[in-house]
């Protein structure tokens, strides 16, 4: 048969395979935490790897994937770090998945997966900052100009390991997923 | 396969490294401080003259102890897990900051060092 | 690969720019919002009243509504002033100082009732009807003698705010020779009225400054605490230290350094001890007192001048005061409340007690 046959994953599919993502997202994160800390990083400042996730899953599965993915590192958070940590995950996470969802339909071509990344490390940075704004009832704006330096850095290093990492990614989403071609 | 990097990816970093040089650039223009407000729970609890160095403990949440040295201040201990209040190291110009979420504490130095807004006599 | 469509393309292009100049519009617009709505404008209004120069800075969103209320606030200042100075003509204390029985004095009424405690506290030292040995003094024209004590103690005779009666807003003062002088409360009772012409929202911080008076408002742009300097008693051109202070604060400070007289070798102050018709002995240099309202503030900087330092404090801490005494031995001493908010100035040359 000529032309495309395009299989979009069913329901059932893209449960399993937001969980599989959710799974490796938070040992990502989990990784992320054990690296030694600099001294000089503000609050917040993280690699962004588990970020990663939640943007393959707004390129090859759905937006309401990678915000549940992004939920779901947040409840993570909640239970090995606490409730201060909980609101600044779910704030960055969501913002973020957001946002890259966001540039990933409207740039179209025009945006690489760097670009992608630098936007959503920045808005996770964000969302985090304003989490910790409203939870001390002060003003930490003061963070800014280094929160978005570093969102910058960890958006491109994200970027370059997504890139590596995606031909891998989606075997394991064709694994699941039959007859499934990837339209970017 | 999605390009990695192009000319609106170049734009866009361009774009918000310019965002983050706007707030650093008036962060240098500050003068020195001479002294520090202490936040806990977003109510100003204590001012701190940073001419004087010492030690002391502030709680919140938690207690946190607070070092005030060469004319600046910073955490210097904390039994939060993170410890990024501690991380941030010592604060010394107007406008800065340093908090410690988990005991709801918050260091902001004041805005100007010289000028005061009145004389009595 | 996706098949190039060249129309597509150009649509696409168009739809981008077209994208691109409304966001860019929106982010002009919402940025000139948020720097309209964030920014501060502050505007300073001089005046001249009780023999001080008199400067009202403040801050807000509207520099005209901000003008405004300055000379509101300056004219409750002169206000004030025409009812309760002991030299216009007409006054509530001049009417008073008639001693043709009970004059109409609403504001005279109340500044009595608020300081009378503080002058019982004192144990007579502070005392209002005081006026009379004032004058005989007569700081104010700097001369090169002082009265002769028999004139003062014929005038002390009659010293003595027992002397008042105050009923409802009428005050008459019997004895013959005393004189109401409201000089020690004036400027505190003055930054009161020009923090009330002050409320109403268009003025979201400001500093009332009536000579050495002072009284803060709500919050300083940026900071939240204002810088309140303290004059060196030694050195009239520099400052000792400084109070970091939040908006409702009311400072003033007594120090015979501001008007004395120069006789055979001793500096006589003008702040007078009620009992004895001479300068205050106490031993301070110079009291700062931060309080709730002006008027108070005023009223126990100078009480508080009059007493030593241990008695100074314990009356501060009766009327729910703070403040900062300064004695001849260039000993600081803070009350508890201050003790965050007071910064000495180093290389001052004054040690904090305690220290």
């Amino acid at each position: 048969m000529k032309g495309k046959k395009r299989a979009a994953p069913t329901v059932a599919q893209h449960a399993a395979l937001t969980g599989l993502l959710t799974a490796q997202a938070i040992v990502l994160s989990f990784l992320e935490n054990l690296l030694p800390l600099l001294p000089f990083l503000p609050p917040g400042a993280k690699l962004g790897l588990s970020n990663l996730v939640v943007l393959y899953a707004a390129m090859d599965l759905s937006l309401p994937s990678a915000l549940c993915i992004a939920v779901m590192k947040a409840f993570f958070v909640l239970v090995t770090r606490g409730g201060a940590a909980f609101a600044m995950s779910l704030c960055g996470g969501l913002l973020s998945a957001l946002a890259m969802g966001l540039l990933l339909r409207m740039s179209q071509n025009r945006l690489g997966l760097v670009g992608v990344c630098v936007g959503g490390a920045v808005c996770h940075n964000l969302g985090q900052l304003l989490a910790a704004c409203v939870l001390s009832a002060s003003n930490l704006l003061f963070y800014l100009p280094a929160l978005l330096l570093f969102g910058v850095l960890a958006g491109i290093l994200t970027g370059v390991v997504i890139r590596l990492l995606l031909p891998a990614l989606r075997k394991q989403l064709a694994v699941v997923v039959r007859h499934w071609e990837p339209s970017q | 396969m999605k390009r990695l990097f192009g000319r609106l990816d170049a734009l866009l970093i361009a774009g918000i490294l310019l965002l983050a040089a706007l707030p650093a650039a008036l962060y240098f223009a500050q003068p020195k401080s001479v002294r520090a407000n202490i936040y806990v729970k977003g109510e100003l609890y204590q001012t701190v003259p940073l001419d004087i160095d010492r030690d002391f403990t502030v709680t919140g949440n938690l207690p946190v102890v607070i070092r005030v040295e060469k004319g600046g201040i910073r955490f210097l201990s904390s039994p939060c897990h993170d410890q990024v209040c501690v991380r941030t190291g010592l604060l010394t110009r107007g406008g800065s900051t340093a908090a410690c979420l988990p005991a709801a504490i918050v260091i902001r130095l004041t805005g100007d060092g010289k000028e005061s807004d009145g004389v009595t006599y | 690969m996706r098949p190039y469509s060249g129309r597509k393309r150009r649509t696409n292009r168009r739809g981008a720019l077209l994208l691109g100049g409304v966001l860019f519009t929106v982010l002009l617009i919402a940025g000139g919002a948020v720097y309209l709505h964030v920014r501060v404008v502050q505007k300073t209004v001089t005046s001249y009243a009780m023999g001080a120069p008199v400067s009202i800075t403040l801050y807000g969103k509207d520099g005209a509504a901000l003008e405004q209320c300055g000379r509101a606030a300056a004219g409750a200042v002169n206000a004030l002033e025409r009812q309760i100075s002991v030299r216009i003509s007409g006054s509530e204390v001049d009417r008073i100082n008639q001693h043709e029985g009970p004059a109409s004095a609403p504001e005279s009424a109340y500044i009595l009732k608020q300081i009378l405690p503080i002058c019982r506290q004192t144990g007579g030292k502070y005392d209002p009807t005081l006026g009379g040995v004032l004058r005989l003094w007569d700081f104010e024209s700097a001369p090169k003698t002082i009265p002769d004590h028999r004139q003062i103690d014929l005038l002390l005779h009659d010293v003595g705010y027992d002397n008042l009666e105050i009923r409802g807003d009428r005050v008459e003062l019997s004895a013959p020779s005393a004189l109401l002088d409201f000089g020690s409360v004036g400027k505190g009772y003055a930054c009161d009225k020009a923090a009330e012409a002050l409320a109403g929202g268009q003025v979201s911080g400001g500093v009332v400054a009536v000579g050495g008076s002072i009284g803060l408002v709500g919050e300083k742009p940026g900071s939240r605490l204002y810088k309140v300097d303290i004059t060196d008693p030694l050195d009239k051109t520099g400052v000792f230290g400084s109070l970091h202070l939040p908006g409702g604060s009311f400072i003033s400070t007594s120090g015979a350094y501001e008007r004395y007289i120069e006789f055979e070798g001793e500096a006589y102050g003008h702040i007078l001890d009620a009992r004895t018709g001479m300068p205050s002995d106490s031993g301070i240099l110079s009291c700062t007192v931060v309080a709730d309202s002006g008027l108070k503030s005023d009223a126990l900087s100078t009480a508080c001048f009059l007493l030593p330092p241990q008695e100074g404090l314990a009356l501060l801490a009766r009327n729910g005061a703070e403040g900062v005494l300064v004695d001849e031995n260039k000993t600081v001493y803070v009350t508890d409340g201050l003790r965050n908010s007071f910064s000495l100035s180093p290389g001052s040359g004054y040690r904090l007690e305690g220290k």
